[in-house]
């Protein structure tokens, strides 16, 4: 990797570096952090640095994870690794019964300091039981945050906030994009949080989207540039999770919305982010989404190739909406199958929306 | 034992006050929260808490009145708390199943079986940190500590090294099911959790001395690194949830578990019967002893209760 740049494992095991020696008082827990390379490089050297401050534990996600809930309660900041959504629902009556209702249920002034990373599996191998996200989960549990970085700059910006954290967060953190790249030099200004950020202005077409769809929206708003499709990718979702008006209105303006949702659409993330828009705006004859099918993930490539949206499928239909001429390559075996290896360094984002974080 | 057991006493007849009072409000329509009322077992609250001092950790469980009075909770917090009343020590967020008091070192409590588990380990480690002879003690019924996650939490515990005393307070029912209808016919509470790594310590819950003195050895091993079962033998007067009338012997309660074994076994009048024997105390004193103090709760309480209007 070149100097100006890192990967996305690198931004994470990177800001939890500097989060480790910003506030001693946090520590890292989960299956194998402590390894050479573990939590699959994300904290990669970091306990020949820190130590015990990298902690293995027993393979008791339930245990471990209520473990960490208490430090947060006590005056540590614990991130707790878990290296699929799946494994972490083990752990959910400590994440959703005990640490988001902490505060709240003890009359205010308890918080619980507790970052949680997430892994969302995709890729061939992962199958139907380590790909899921199951964001509505989290996201309609009042008392949680969520980051849900989409390139490595995020990534790095949202894994240090897990270090000083007030209130219990959860970082979604998709292994698709471990192997991209971006530059280093951090793309967010947000002085409070950054909730999402939209890359281009023009206004016959936006791509809603968030975490793993942003490399699908920018490959085809970089195929057809003529078009400045606006990219509008959701970064975090706070407090109580209310659609920035900003963010309404960028959607009102367009003449046509591609939804692009790698997980199951119905009563997920995107469905609920319409859901609010449409509170608002009439967007009913301009949308179109772009998600798997209402199924898990199967295993065999065969089964898989047409799961996830993909930009040249999302292209064939601009060409019918006679927005463009030019079909995009249909991916080869290994652009299917494989983590992505997409460079981000000259992704930049035009505008950033932001928010206090309570 | 020390003379402390007068002291102890009077803490027992408080709880029993205590809990009697919001048992009969309960009947009155008073209460606007799930209520689990510990009367019987107040050996085991005041056996285990009433000599740690504030920086000792307790968390709870959802039958837990009992803990935090013997850990030195606000009483009137507990009161609001548990009528509804924004007062309370969680101001009407938390209620009944929810005590909190931070000032004497009560971290609160949860009511879902086995919760309380790996966040009591939580608390130990962060204690650990800042001190070498502070302990953190936390409260499961038997039902709660067959869920996965209390072996697990004592595993961990173990592996952390954490100063942590987990109570099992064994009443021999979850609900109304015995441990015969719900454990394999061979299963062994102390082979479970001392190949866990846990020193495993069992001991009658009727008798407020022994309790006290097992806590003392816990505590022993906790400072050590090793985590303690600290396994209680309880007798309860009421049901699980609510305060059930039990004056007759219920259908699910064993046979030998009638009203008149759990009077012949009550922790106050064993304590006194204990004062008197060993101590030398009179037992016309400690029956004045059990009276006024009984007599200065409820007046308390009266006051408390009378103060209060959710309906307004």
């Amino acid at each position: 990797m070149s100097e100006g740049k890192f990967k996305f494992i690198e931004a994470i095991a990177s800001a939890h570096r500097e989060g480790l020696i910003v506030n001693e008082n946090s520590l890292i827990l989960g299956l194998g952090v402590n390894y050479e390379n573990g939590a699959d490089g994300t904290t990669k050297g970091l306990a020949a640095e820190f130590g015990k401050r990298l902690m293995d534990v027993p393979v008791s996600e339930a245990a471990f994870t209520g473990m960490a809930v208490g430090m947060g309660n006590s005056g540590l900041n614990p991130v707790v690794h878990h290296g699929r959504v799946e494994f972490a629902l083990l752990a959910m009556d400590q994440i959703l019964t005990q640490a988001a209702k902490w505060n709240f249920m003890f009359g205010g002034d308890y918080p619980c300091s507790l970052g949680i990373r997430l892994n969302i599996g995709r890729q061939w191998g992962n199958g139907p039981q380590h790909t899921s996200s199951y964001s509505s989960l989290f996201l309609n549990t009042p008392g949680l945050n969520i980051f849900w970085p989409s390139r490595p700059s995020e990534a790095y910006y949202y894994t240090k906030r897990l270090h000083t954290l007030k209130n219990p967060t959860i970082s979604m953190e998709h292994r698709y994009l471990f192997g991209t790249s971006d530059s280093r030099e951090v793309k967010t200004t947000a002085k409070k949080i950054q909730t999402a950020c939209s890359y281009g202005s023009g206004e016959k077409v936006t791509v809603l989207t968030y975490g793993d769809g942003l490399i699908e929206a920018l490959r085809i708003r970089n195929h057809i540039p003529d078009l400045d499709i606006k990219i509008i990718c959701l970064t975090s979702f706070i407090n109580d999770r209310k659609i920035d008006f900003q963010l309404v209105d960028e959607i009102d303006r367009s003449e046509q919305i591609i939804v692009i949702d790698t997980a199951n659409y119905n009563y997920g993330l995107l469905q609920g982010t319409i859901g609010q828009i449409a509170q608002n705006i009439d967007v009913s004859k301009k949308l179109k989404i772009f998600s798997p099918p209402f199924a898990p993930c199967a295993t065999a490539p065969s089964l898989v190739k047409d799961y996830y949206p993909r930009a040249p499928e999302i292209v064939d239909y601009l060409i019918s909406l006679k927005l463009t001429k030019d079909p995009m390559k249909d991916y080869s075996f290994d652009e299917l199958h494989l983590p992505a290896n997409y460079d981000f360094s000259d992704d930049n984002p035009s505008k950033i929306f932001e928010s206090e974080l309570n | 034992m020390s003379v402390d057991i007068v002291d102890k006493i009077k803490m027992m007849v408080v709880i029993r006050t205590v809990e009697e009072k919001i048992a009969a409000a309960f009947f009155d329509q008073k209460i606007f929260s799930f209520l689990h009322i510990m009367a019987g077992q107040e050996a085991s609250a005041v056996g285990c808490l009433y000599d740690l001092s504030h920086s000792d950790l307790t968390l709870g469980n959802h039958r837990s009145h009992g803990h935090y009075l013997a850990k030195g909770g606000n009483l009137d917090g507990l009161v609001y708390e548990i009528f509804g009343d924004i007062r309370g020590c969680c101001k009407g967020f938390g209620g009944s199943m929810h005590m909190l008091d931070r000032k004497v070192g009560f971290m609160g409590t949860t009511p879902i079986l086995g919760s309380v588990a790996p966040l009591s380990v939580g608390y130990a480690y962060s204690l650990r940190q800042r001190s070498g002879t502070n302990v953190a003690v936390c409260f499961v019924g038997d039902g709660a500590a067959e869920e996965g996650v209390f072996s697990e939490s004592v595993n961990l515990a173990g592996n952390k090294g954490c100063p942590l005393i987990f109570v099992i307070e064994d009443n021999g029912y979850a609900v109304n099911s015995t441990n015969f209808h719900r454990k394999s016919p061979d299963y062994n509470h102390q082979d479970h959790f001392k190949g866990l790594g846990a020193q495993y310590i069992r001991v009658n819950g009727q008798h407020v001395w022994e309790v006290s003195d097992a806590m003392q050895r816990a505590k022993g091993f906790a400072l050590k690194g090793k985590p303690v079962v600290l396994h209680i033998d309880v007798l309860r007067r009421h049901g699980h949830s609510g305060p059930m009338k039990e004056n007759t012997t219920s259908d699910y309660r064993l046979d030998f578990d009638t009203l008149e074994h759990r009077k012949n076994n009550d922790c106050v009048a064993l304590a006194c019967d204990y004062a008197e024997l060993e101590l030398g105390h009179s037992n016309d004193w400690l029956k004045e002893l059990v009276e006024t103090t009984s007599s200065k709760i409820t007046e308390k309480m009266d006051t408390l209760i009378g103060g209060i209007n959710v309906r307004g």
